[in-house]
């Protein structure tokens, strides 16, 4: 506790003479450890792609900086910093972008200087904030891409408030302008739009007010733990969050609800790595977060997770709102000033989310979080203040009383926070329903969850540490944990340990290198305030769009005006004759809507003819015209492939972008049949069954008519019957909703609980789907195969998806499934960014499918098969 | 009894009862420790209020002020000085 300031380099005290050798070579070895250390943590950050390119760039910036800042004078780092971080705005934005970030942010930082009275500077402030949010609102256009707002408001947003609250008492107001332009301007800042709010006054007060060495040293320690957060949040992200659609009994609501909590460690892990980088230049700022699952109160939470936002809400809100109305006592004081923290809390949550998304979103769900958060946080602070005495934290080592305490306000925050992180108050609703469906694994999951937070809340950390053995100490020291958290993700980021490790291992180490969305949320969009926010990269991504794709503009097959909506089953196909420049690729269809040259309808004698049917990376996102491996293979038949009786080889594309296996079905009835195909490809991928859920969904919502029985008995088996979805009020559960229809209401269906029921029967209709193709196709003379094909992803599952469903089908597989080896997967995306493979992907497709289809037409079974009613053969007598 | 003293009597009583008062030292950090919350800090500053005649504004509750005793008998002295 005794915290005596240590001697430091710009006002501690000079170590004598005798001692100085001594002191210098164990600073120097210490230095040394620390940047050893950073460059350990910089290999890391590659290995894991922690963060994305951008940060990767801005980490090796901060690494070579932090030697230079070293070798530099204490007088010379602060500008140095500063210059380090302009140097970071252009490697990040450009030199475009990066004139308008700093010209802009100059401006404010010169507003706030004006030697007019504060009041006209806060005026004036105000009008250059209105203006720039008419133009954020897109009101007016801004001269800078979009990648530059979420940084500029990021930067100045809060920091604007403090800078000038500072300015008013005056007292760091005075100093050189390098101070603002580096408090504005953090490095860290430009990669993380989600950033602590950093008070301008501790910004300088800690300025190197430590010892270098120690400084530095936590620095790295925090940037260790951030690391470690951020990979533990992959863990979760990846291994444990469920999706709300699939809860269905007790088990799946603990998980989603310690899933959706767990996910705040991107937050943490990216604030702990702001932080440790900012030490290494000497801001010794406070800790962001600290052991916030351990928390025993509501009021200790608060005060705990995202200390930052606390500190920023004291200082500005709460202090201001305590001395103004202490006349009315302090309990009435108390209570209003901390509704008025929350109040401004719930309101700046939706402002932070203008500045860095765009859109001011107020949902029923956000205000009952704040504000069920802030009565409990009231309650709290009331029996805080009531309490004659502190308990004082330090003393005794273990309290049961505190780790229930812990354990209980875990449990209410997790509850809490999962209403935050659903759609809405009635989806939430409806999964909570499942908690009625006990299982034994739910209850072993609530009491390993409450046990294991009781033991571990009831420990007091702060007593713990300065107790225990020798050892202990040692490895407590910050350069000793700092080492081994390194030393242990370094060995676990090589390829032998995972190889070596059992499977569930295995597959765990492999999560902490999966870097993009998970199956879910890469097929539909479930988020929390902090994943919608950042946590996913969802705004660093516009930011890596200028990084990462050099100011390229990125189209989507919608916005290039290819695609159509339709109101039946086939729900969307691709305009006839057009012909666009997409992505830098030109992209043409024929005259009824085929990603392909024309075709007749009616069949050339001796031509065999192939109906190709998929979603986007059949069709070709991201190649040219006569690129796609379908051109490709047809090609390559009419020039080196011989079957007896045919001529010639034709293979129709009938691919659209987004397509389940359901509308290649529809689409095969639609079009492809009356091009009388000799073998129907349809294409399985891995997240099928969630485009199948999807496809549900929109038919279920869109009101499409279904004509097969078989499908639509389905779709009433699950209460999923199309549903009209305006003018209604949505009502979980069907007793609710039957009760609030006798009440004369015109209810319907909660989203969420369609997207569970959909959920539910998605391998139902995968299942129609593969019949249907099997007997379509040869009623119609056709041989019905099914090509299994992933786009170019590192986390597809070991084995190919719903294979049950395909051998039920009894049907033919042309096997791509593993085709492209992981070392090669970055040269055959289209872009980092973008999946589908790239032409070199395309022809590595078509090499393997070449063989395989060979293979198809050589086989006697192909042969029997098409021969038992076909109306056209091919008997497998060929020669190569 | 001194200013110092007097706060730190107060803070050690109700804040760090059973605390060792040699653990407790002039430049001791009371924010940065956590020995300080929103909630002390309030009591903290009722107590100055009252004990030394002087009144507070939210600005003067700036983290630096409260770091540590030294810090707040300096600011207590200031205020005492503006008064007179």
């Amino acid at each position: 506790m005794n915290s005596t300031p240590t001697t430091g380099t710009l006002n501690g005290p000079i170590p004598d003479r005798a001692a100085r050798p001594a002191a210098v070579w164990a600073a120097i070895s210490r230095h040394a450890l620390v940047a050893a250390q950073l460059f350990g943590a910089a290999l890391l950050v590659h290995l894991y792609a922690i963060e994305g390119p951008a940060f990767e760039r801005v980490f090796l910036l901060a690494t070579a900086g932090f030697i230079v800042n070293l070798a530099l004078p204490m007088s010379m780092r602060l500008p140095f910093f500063v210059m380090l971080s302009i140097v970071g705005v252009v490697i990040v934005f450009g030199v475009g972008d990066a004139a308008w970030l700093l010209a802009v942010g100059m401006c404010l930082i010169a507003i706030c200087h004006l030697p007019v009275p504060f009041g006209a500077r806060v005026v004036i402030l105000a009008a250059a904030g209105g203006l720039l949010a008419v133009s954020r609102g897109g009101v007016i256009a801004a001269p800078w891409s979009a990648a530059v707002w979420p940084i500029l408001g990021s930067m100045f947003m809060f920091r604007l408030v403090l800078y000038m609250l500072a300015q008013k008492t005056a007292k760091t107001a005075a100093g050189p302008w390098w101070w603002p332009v580096a408090y504005f301007f953090m490095l860290p800042n430009l990669v993380f739009p989600l950033f602590p709010v950093i008070d301008y006054q501790t910004f300088r007060r800690t300025y190197y007010d430590k010892k270098e060495e120690a400084i530095h040293e936590q620095g790295m320690l925090w940037i260790a733990r951030g690391l470690v957060h951020l990979l533990l949040y992959r863990f979760v992200y990846h291994f444990v969050l469920n999706d709300p659609a699939d809860v269905i009994k007790l088990s799946d609501v603990v998980q989603f609800m310690l899933g959706t909590f767990l996910l705040y460690l991107r937050v943490s892990g990216q604030f702990h790595l702001i932080v440790g980088i900012l030490h290494l230049f000497g801001f010794r700022l406070p800790e962001t977060h600290k052991l916030y699952y351990l928390a025993s109160s509501f009021t200790e939470l608060w005060r705990r997770i995202n200390i930052y936002w606390t500190e920023f809400m004291m200082k500005a809100v709460f202090y201001p709102t305590y001395f103004k109305v202490k006349r009315f006592g302090p309990r009435a004081a108390l209570v209003l000033s901390t509704t008025a923290v929350f109040l401004t809390t719930w309101i700046l949550h939706s402002y932070q989310w203008f500045w860095l998304r765009g859109g001011f979103p107020l949902t029923l769900q956000d205000t009952l979080f704040w504000g069920i958060l802030g009565a409990l946080v009231i309650y709290g602070a009331l029996k805080e203040l009531k309490a004659v005495k502190k308990v004082n934290q330090r003393t005794a080592d273990w309290s049961w009383k505190r780790g229930l305490q812990a354990a209980v306000t875990f449990s209410i925050f997790c509850f809490l926070w999962s209403l935050w992180s659903t759609d809405s108050v009635m989806n939430w609703v409806w999964m909570l329903g499942a908690v009625a469906n006990v299982d034994a694994l739910g209850v072993a999951m609530v009491l390993a969850t409450f046990g294991v937070i009781f033991v571990l809340g009831g420990r007091n950390w702060e007593a713990s540490r300065s107790a225990g053995p020798q050892w202990l100490a040692v490895v407590s020291k910050p350069a000793m944990r700092t080492t081994l958290a390194l030393a242990v993700l370094l060995i676990v980021s090589q390829p032998v340990v995972r190889g070596a490790a059992p499977k569930p291992l295995a597959g765990a180490l492999q999560a902490l290198h999966t870097t993009g969305l998970n199956a879910h949320d890469a097929a539909l969009q479930h988020r929390g305030y902090y994943e919608q926010l950042d946590v996913r990269a969802q705004v660093n991504a516009e930011v890596l769009d200028v990084v990462g794709r050099n100011g390229a503009k990125w189209d989507d097959p919608a916005s290039v005006g290819i695609i159509r909506d339709r109101k039946d089953l086939l729900l969307r196909d691709l305009y006839p004759s057009r012909s666009v420049d997409w992505n830098g690729n030109r992209f043409s269809t024929n005259s009824v809507g085929m990603r392909d040259k024309e075709y007749t309808l009616e069949k050339a004698p001796r031509t065999l003819r192939v109906a190709l049917l998929g979603p986007s990376h059949v069709m070709g996102n991201g190649v040219a015209d006569g690129e796609t491996f379908e051109s490709l293979v047809e090609d390559r038949l009419n020039r080196e492939f011989h079957l007896q009786g045919y001529d010639r080889f034709e293979i129709l594309n009938f691919a659209v972008d987004g397509y389940s296996m359901a509308q290649q079905v529809a689409m095969l009835e639609e079009k492809a049949l009356a091009y009388s195909p000799d073998i129907v490809i349809a294409t399985h991928y891995h997240p099928g069954q969630f485009v199948t859920q999807h496809f549900i969904l929109k038919v279920a919502w869109g009101g499409i008519p279904v004509q097969d029985e078989s499908l639509r008995a389905i779709l009433a088996g699950a209460k999923l019957d199309p549903m009209a979805r305006e003018g209604s009020v949505g009502v979980p559960f069907a007793a609710g909703r039957a009760l609030a229809g006798w009440l004369g209401m015109k209810v319907r269906m909660p989203y969420g609980e369609s997207e569970a029921r959909a959920r539910w029967i998605a391998e139902d209709v995968l299942d129609w789907s593969f019949r249907k193709l099997s007997a379509v196709s040869t009623a119609h003379g056709a041989v019905p195969v099914v090509l299994v094909l992933n786009a170019v992803i590192d986390d597809a599952p070991e084995e190919v998806p719903n294979g049950q469903s395909l051998e039920r089908a009894q049907l033919r597989t042309l096997d791509l499934y593993r085709i492209f080896p992981e070392a090669e997967r970055p040269a055959l995306r289209v872009a980092p960014w973008d999946n589908h493979p790239n032409a070199a992907g395309h022809r590595l497709i078509a090499a393997r499918l070449y063989e395989q289809l060979v293979g198809v037409l050589e086989s006697g079974a192909v042969s029997t098969t098409a021969s038992t009613g076909a109306r056209h053969q091919f008997d497998g007598g060929h020669s190569r | 009894m001194s200013m110092r003293d007097t706060v730190r009597s107060f803070i050690l009583e109700n804040f760090l009862p059973g605390e060792d008062p040699k653990n407790l030292t002039d430049d001791t950090e009371l924010k940065e420790s956590g020995i300080l919350d929103s909630m002390s800090t309030l009591k903290l500053v009722t107590f100055l209020e009252e004990h030394f005649g002087v009144e507070f504004e939210a600005e003067d509750l700036e983290a630096g002020n409260l770091a540590s005793i030294e810090n707040i008998e300096r600011l207590v002295q200031s205020k005492l000085a503006a008064k007179s």
